[in-house]
């Protein structure tokens, strides 16, 4: 496909604009010495015997610039490494007219004068005002004596005016310039300054370029005049330009044996003699149209390289075809590069064919991207593409070398179903392209619903080129997934993004409706009783490991509830968690109240201290009677109408009112049996709240009900419809109160359900509460002004505090209420935290833990009880209880300590020296001494005024102790013990 | 090993079993936990006979619980499952020091963790996945020796990506401890504060039984497991000892952009200033886009005008809370009122019991707080 590199142009041209030829014919008439001012558009040259006039015949060429011929340089395709083309060979063609007869010979000179290019073009118009060239050999108004209108001297600024002739620097032409018919022979001119005449182009130093005879021709000719001596002395290249002369050299007989014999070599034709030629303006051969004057130009122009390509993928997203030329084309002209594809080893070179052509936008890059848009290896499997590399210059198109590349197909196979955090499979398997479904990398993306883009593919690489693999992966959330996967083979380009066979649908863990895993601790699992109003008498259960299931839910509220179904036993919630800052000022009474009618059978104790007159009559401690605080314990309970406080705690007989200054300790001692987990109209919560005599909710969280949630403190509204209101907080309800749901003030509450706007599913806190306006401290939206189906439950921590008055082996249940993260996310009821108390509820496995409360009945050592028995008597008891006080020595001149204050209360202890009298008292004390014996020690305190009763009686751990044999009574033992106060026997 | 003290159901019992053989005549033992470490149980014990069950890789498991020594329905929340990995032998009393499997995965054999096999995946169940680790030590004659991870199912939402510094050869420990460190999730919602960011972390809370979990004590309406307070009565004197950090603590801020010195931006946080004294910070960020940087100002002085405080607290008695469950500590006198997360337990019972935990999360650095807030959803 390539040339040899010769090429050959004719100017002038269409194609090639800076390229110029202009024939120009000068004339003299017979017998004038200063010849005739005039320029003619005509090619003439010798002897006219009809006008008498002498013609002369001046081509200018400028031959075509270097873009001309081998295009825009400034596109990148041009190569800068690559010579240009240089010009071999010029020939001009001239067109005689008819009936050339014998006429001599013609010479061709160079003419030497310097000329000047106008911007338009050789023939341009002259100006002389502005910004001009200077005028040299300006072609329309060269005549036979001058050659210039103007010319600017190097010594003076402006233009020189006026006709150089050519005789006035040196003739025009050395020579006769005719002889009459007197036989004078006219010179014309004396130097040669203008015309080469010297230089020698292999006729001798003359200057003559060529000569050619014209002789009798009947029929219509071209003359070829080669310049390939011009060309060689002056070396011309593209965009230069030159001036010949033809004239008609020599007297006729000097050719054809007339008689002038003497006549010089050179003059013009002998007078009267025919020498005329007249050339025509001729088409060439169709290559030149309307020309006087046809130049041809021969040079040499090589074609482009062969370009080498590779092929390989776009390392990010493995598809795109990215060429790299191994060895980019180079060539001067080269015009084109063009990337050629098909599905079969053919190609043309201007993809007219079955081939696709796209041609390079850009070059001198590292690699081309052109095909991308292309339907370029957009077939998978078996079918194979075909790619190659063409470059063209102005004359020819070369093939580079050829590249075959199939792409694979894969598939995928995964499990139809699997759980949140449960490893799937992904099995991936490669078919056709052209390693046989071999592949080096998978890429998959597990939920292409959400985003397909290569970017969300995880790329595995193999260890090994396989055709088969598999690719694990863990979901977090439950949906239905679409697993799309591709696979890379080793030249990097992979299949199509393909389909698993199956959605993937993954489900919470275990059934579709347990989104949730709850796990159940105790502190404890065996307690004491609550009948002294200890600590160590509450279990707490802890939820606080249970887990939603998916990174999209969270644990909404923990449900516990127990199966201690005995209305006379029942178990209590938080029963220390009691706000005592109403107490703060004055002591005072406290009261129960309950959000459900009839509940008056139930009875909490309450335990704290009481402030007390001198004799132990209750009194506020603001009162002038006041003398000291008592631990006490009394009861309470709730009047039969719905959030009525009942009747506050009182002493016995006579009945007074009890002012407690604090609350430390609450416990049901029986529960109404209507108040049995059996729903009500307004539900089964049964939430008992203790207040002071102002209302002051002291605690808010008792609760006794047996086998319903409500026990755990999940209270729900179920489905309401309520109007939001953003500038008051407020939910206000259409029907039903919140009142008898069980609502508090201070209550965490969650807002679920399909609300209007996402904005008010929130967890808030209750600030002020009525029976249909529920008044929240978060931020909320109005909305259109009504919300159907809203659930407001109650949100419950993980843990909950419990204690039991009496005996019980209660076995509770937990379960947990997950929830979206994003609620703007959630897509039903459930996923809002709508979800109710029921096992229908999308909740997690309810789990169980059993705890026993125990009596310290058969485990208490009453110091009183043995004395009176005389096992033992009681030598002596000192209650002491250390620290206290602390204060500071003052710098300076002080002599007391300032500022002493109580820092805090020091540890009561008691020591008891005690006599054993008895076997049974040695053997109690030994027990004692031994310890896991007894949950405490107690002892009265009795009264200075009345010894018979008790003014306390104190319970006591035992720290340490001796146990003596007394010398001087051999059968009895002498024990000290020392003891910790651990509180009161009020029950 | 019933301990004596305290009234009958308040006694603790401490089960101790070495490669299934009770272990006698124990003295003391010390239970500590920390976030993200192994639990460390500390035994010292009496006799000759006792010291050659307890080997260096011995598995050892412990149970304690409060109560009746057969109440027949014990339940241990927090029962210890390790490999003893010191022994200290002397004339009178021995020494074990056993830790729970987390051991296994700080000494696990070297892995070339790969971006191309965890991109995309969930941070929490890469991490999951390598806790997933049998124990093949021929020491061990106990069946179970592996971690189990079946509990772990929730996910973090936070995907790995090839930027994640998670990857080249590392223990697995050392790859959970990257995972971890990735995997905070910024809570920008109506519950939480603005730039609340959940930190997820890992511990074995019950024999060999893996949890992660992400406390969030910044929820608006977090319900803690257990509030301390004077209502409650269970704050024993000197049991709550604040330690207030300082070191985090920023309230001037100068953000200079690293291209151009001159846009700049500066803010102050005058209370801050004038409760704690000027503390100020220089960072540079590669913006010159000023909204930004003032941007980043404000994000670092609403972090950290505040010092951080832990609590070490002795409780009255001990509890069923576990690292991570939310403490509230509620001291009015000392106008303290926050919820914070659980960060180590210690147990130690001896000559006495004592409950000890430390509540207070570590604070975020400042780069590691802007890089968060900046990209939130392409970790």
């Amino acid at each position: 496909m390539a040339s040899n590199g010769q090429q050959r142009l004719y100017i002038p041209h269409s194609t090639m604009p800076s390229a110029e030829v202009v024939a120009k014919t000068i004339l003299v008439e017979a017998g004038s010495t200063t010849g005739a001012n005039t320029c003619y558009d005509y090619l003439k040259f010798g002897y006219d015997t009809t006008s008498t006039n002498y013609h002369r015949g001046i081509i200018t060429i400028k031959l075509p610039l270097l873009e001309d011929v081998f295009g825009d340089v400034t596109t990148g395709l041009y190569n800068s490494d690559t010579p240009v083309g240089d010009i071999e060979n010029i020939a001009i063609r001239l067109d005689p007219g008819n009936q050339v007869l014998n006429l001599g010979k013609y010479h061709i000179y160079k003419i030497k004068k310097r000329y000047t290019q106008y911007a338009a073009g050789i023939n341009g118009t002259v100006s002389s005002g502005g910004g001009h060239s200077s005028n040299h050999v300006q072609t329309d108004y060269t005549t036979w004596n001058s050659y210039a209108t103007s010319e600017m001297s190097k010594d003076t600024d402006v233009d020189n005016l006026g006709y150089v002739f050519w005789d006035t620097p040196g003739a025009f032409v050395k020579g006769i310039a005719v002889q009459g018919a007197s036989g004078t022979k006219v010179p014309t001119g004396s130097g040669s300054a203008d015309l080469d005449q010297s230089t020698d182009y292999g006729h001798g130093a003359n200057g003559i370029i060529h000569m050619f005879n014209v002789e009798n021709h009947g029929s219509d000719n071209t003359i070829t005049i080669p310049l390939k001596p011009l060309l060689d002395a002056d070396s011309f290249t593209w965009g230069d330009t030159f001036r010949l002369l033809i004239k008609h050299e020599g007297a006729v007989d000097k050719g054809f044996g007339t008689s002038d014999q003497d006549a010089d070599w050179g003059d013009e034709a002998h007078y009267n003699q025919q020498t005329l030629i007249s050339c025509d303006a001729s088409t060439f051969g169709g290559t030149v149209s309307s020309s006087l004057v046809q130049v041809e130009i021969i040079y040499q122009d090589a074609p482009p390289t062969k370009p080498i390509i590779k092929l390989s993928a776009d390392p990010i997203d493995f598809r795109t075809p990215i060429v790299t030329f191994t060895t980019f084309p180079s060539d001067a002209d080269i015009q084109t590069v063009a990337l050629h594809h098909n599905t079969s080893n053919a190609f043309t070179f201007d993809g007219s064919g079955s081939d696709v052509r796209t041609n390079l936008t850009s070059f001198n890059s590292e690699t081309y991207r052109d095909l991308e848009s292309t339907n370029f290896l957009n077939n998978t499997g078996t079918k194979n593409y075909f790619l190659t590399a063409v470059a063209s210059d102005n004359t020819s198109h070369v093939q580079g070398n050829v590249i075959n590349k199939g792409r694979m197909a894969c598939s995928g196979a995964i499990v139809n179903t699997t759980s949140i955090g449960t490893q799937v499979t992904l099995t991936v398997t490669g078919s056709g392209g052209d390693f046989s479904g071999k592949f080096i990398k998978v890429g998959v993306n597990w939920d292409s619903g959400a985003s397909d883009k290569i970017s969300d593919y995880r790329i595995v690489t193999l260890t090994e080129e396989s055709t088969t693999a598999q690719i694990t992966h863990t979901y977090d959330t439950s949906d239905v997934f679409q697993v799309k996967l591709f696979t890379v083979d080793r030249d990097g380009f992979r299949s199509d993004k393909t389909n698993a066979a199956n959605n993937t649908v993954v489900k919470p863990i275990g059934t579709t409706d347990r989104a949730a895993v709850a796990k159940l601790s105790v502190s404890r699992d065996t307690a004491v009783r609550a009948r002294y109003g200890d600590s160590f008498s509450v279990i707490t259960l802890s939820g606080a490991q249970g887990y939603a299931v998916g990174s999209d839910k969270r644990v909404g509220t923990y449900l516990f509830k127990h199966n201690n179904a005995s209305d006379a036993n029942p178990l209590t919630t938080n029963p220390l968690g009691n706000n005592n800052d109403s107490f703060n000022s004055v002591s005072g009474i406290v009261k129960l109240r309950c959000n459900q009618d009839g509940r008056e059978g139930t009875v909490l104790k309450v335990w704290g201290w009481c402030s007390v007159e001198a004799d132990g009559t209750p009194v506020a401690d603001n009162s002038a009677n006041f003398d000291h605080y008592e631990w006490q314990v009394h009861s309470v309970s709730p009047s039969a109408s719905a959030n009525v406080v009942g009747t506050q705690a009182q002493t016995g007989d006579p009945s007074e009112d009890v002012y407690y200054k604090s609350v430390e300790f609450v416990a049901l001692d029986a529960i109404d049996a209507d108040d049995n987990g059996t729903a009500t109209s307004v539900g089964t919560v049964n939430r008992y709240v203790l207040v002071d005599g102002a209302g002051n909710i002291i605690n808010s969280e008792i609760r006794g009900t047996a086998n319903d949630y409500s026990f755990g403190g999940y209270i729900t509204t179920g489905d309401i419809t309520v109007a939001f209101h953003d500038t008051n907080k407020t939910i206000t309800r259409s029907s039903g109160s919140f009142l008898t749901d069980g609502f508090e003030v201070g209550d965490v509450v969650m807002i679920g359900g399909m609300l209007e706007d996402s904005v008010n599913n929130i967890f808030t806190k209750i600030t002020a509460l009525t029976a249909t306006i529920m008044t929240v401290e978060d931020d909320l939206e109005d909305g259109d002004g009504s919300n159907a189906n809203v659930k407001i439950l109650k949100a419950q921590g993980p843990t909950l505090q419990v204690a039991s008055y009496d005996e019980s082996s209660p076995t509770f249940t937990h379960k947990i209420v997950p929830i979206n993260i994003n609620q703007s996310s959630a897509v039903n009821d459930i996923e809002k935290g709508g979800a109710d108390a029921t096992n229908n509820a999308p909740v997690s496995t309810e789990v169980t833990q059993q705890v026993i409360f125990e009596s310290e009945e058969y485990h208490t050592y009453d110091f009183d009880t043995e004395a009176d028995a005389r096992n033992i008597s009681i030598t002596n008891a000192v209650l002491s209880r250390r620290g206290g006080i602390a204060g500071a020595m003052p710098l300076g001149q002080g002599r007391y300590p300032i500022s002493p204050t109580r820092t805090s209360l020091g540890l009561p202890t008691m020591a008891i020296s005690v006599r054993a009298h008895t076997q049974a008292g040695y053997r109690k004390l030994w027990n004692l001494i031994q310890g896991d014996r007894y949950e405490w020690s107690t002892i009265d305190s009795k009264k200075v005024d009345s010894p018979d009763n008790s003014f306390r009686q104190l319970r006591l751990k035992i720290i340490d102790g001796t146990l003596n044999k007394d010398p001087s009574l051999a059968n009895e033992y002498t024990a000290t013990l020392n003891f910790l106060v651990i509180g009161e026997l009020v029950t | 090993m019933p301990v004596q003290k305290g009234h009958l159901l308040q006694s603790p019992h401490v089960d101790i079993v070495v490669d299934d053989v009770i272990l006698n005549d124990i003295v003391s033992i010390s239970l500590t936990h920390e976030l993200n470490k192994a639990r460390v149980l500390t035994c010292r014990f009496r006799g000759d006979t006792a010291l050659l069950h307890c080997r260096l890789g011995s598995i050892v498991s412990l149970r304690q619980h409060i109560g009746k020594p057969t109440s027949g329905v014990f339940s241990d929340d927090n029962s210890f499952l390790g490999i003893i990995k010191n022994v200290s032998p002397s004339d009178e009393e021995h020494q074990f020091i056993a830790f729970d499997f987390t051991t296994l995965l700080a000494e696990s054999q070297l892995i070339n963790f790969k971006a191309e096999d965890y991109v995309g995946e969930d941070l929490y169940f890469a991490a999951a996945n390598a806790c997933d680790f049998k124990y093949h030590g021929e020491v061990s004659r106990m069946a179970n020796t592996s971690i189990d991870v079946s509990n772990l199912k929730s996910g973090s939402g936070v995907f790995i990506t090839k930027d994640m510094n998670l990857f080249g050869w590392k223990t697995r420990k050392e790859f959970i401890d990257a995972c971890f460190n990735e995997m905070k999730v910024l809570r920008d919602d109506a519950h939480h504060p603005q730039f609340a960011i959940q930190q997820f972390h890992y511990a074995i809370h019950k024999d060999n039984i893996m949890s992660f979990f992400a406390p969030d004590p910044l929820h608006k309406q977090a319900i803690p497991s257990l509030t301390l307070s004077k209502d409650n009565n269970n704050i024993p004197a000197k049991g709550i000892v604040s330690q207030i950090d300082t070191t985090k603590l920023v309230n001037a801020i100068t953000v200079v952009s690293k291209t151009d010195s001159n846009i700049y931006a500066q803010r102050e946080n005058a209370s801050s200033i004038a409760r704690f004294g000027v503390i100020s910070k220089f960072i540079q960020l590669d913006t010159d886009d000023i909204n930004a940087l003032d941007n980043a100002a404000e994000i670092i002085l609403r972090r950290f005008d505040k010092p951080s405080i832990f609590y070490n607290i002795v409780s009255v008695e001990p509890t069923n809370l576990h690292l991570g469950d939310l403490v509230r500590v509620d001291l009015p006198r000392l106008n303290i009122d926050e919820i914070l997360p659980i960060t180590s337990i210690t147990l130690d019972i001896g000559t006495e019991v004592q409950y000890q935990f430390k509540v207070g999360e570590r604070t975020l650095t400042i780069q590691e707080e802007l890089e968060i807030v900046s990209n939130p959803t392409n970790r």
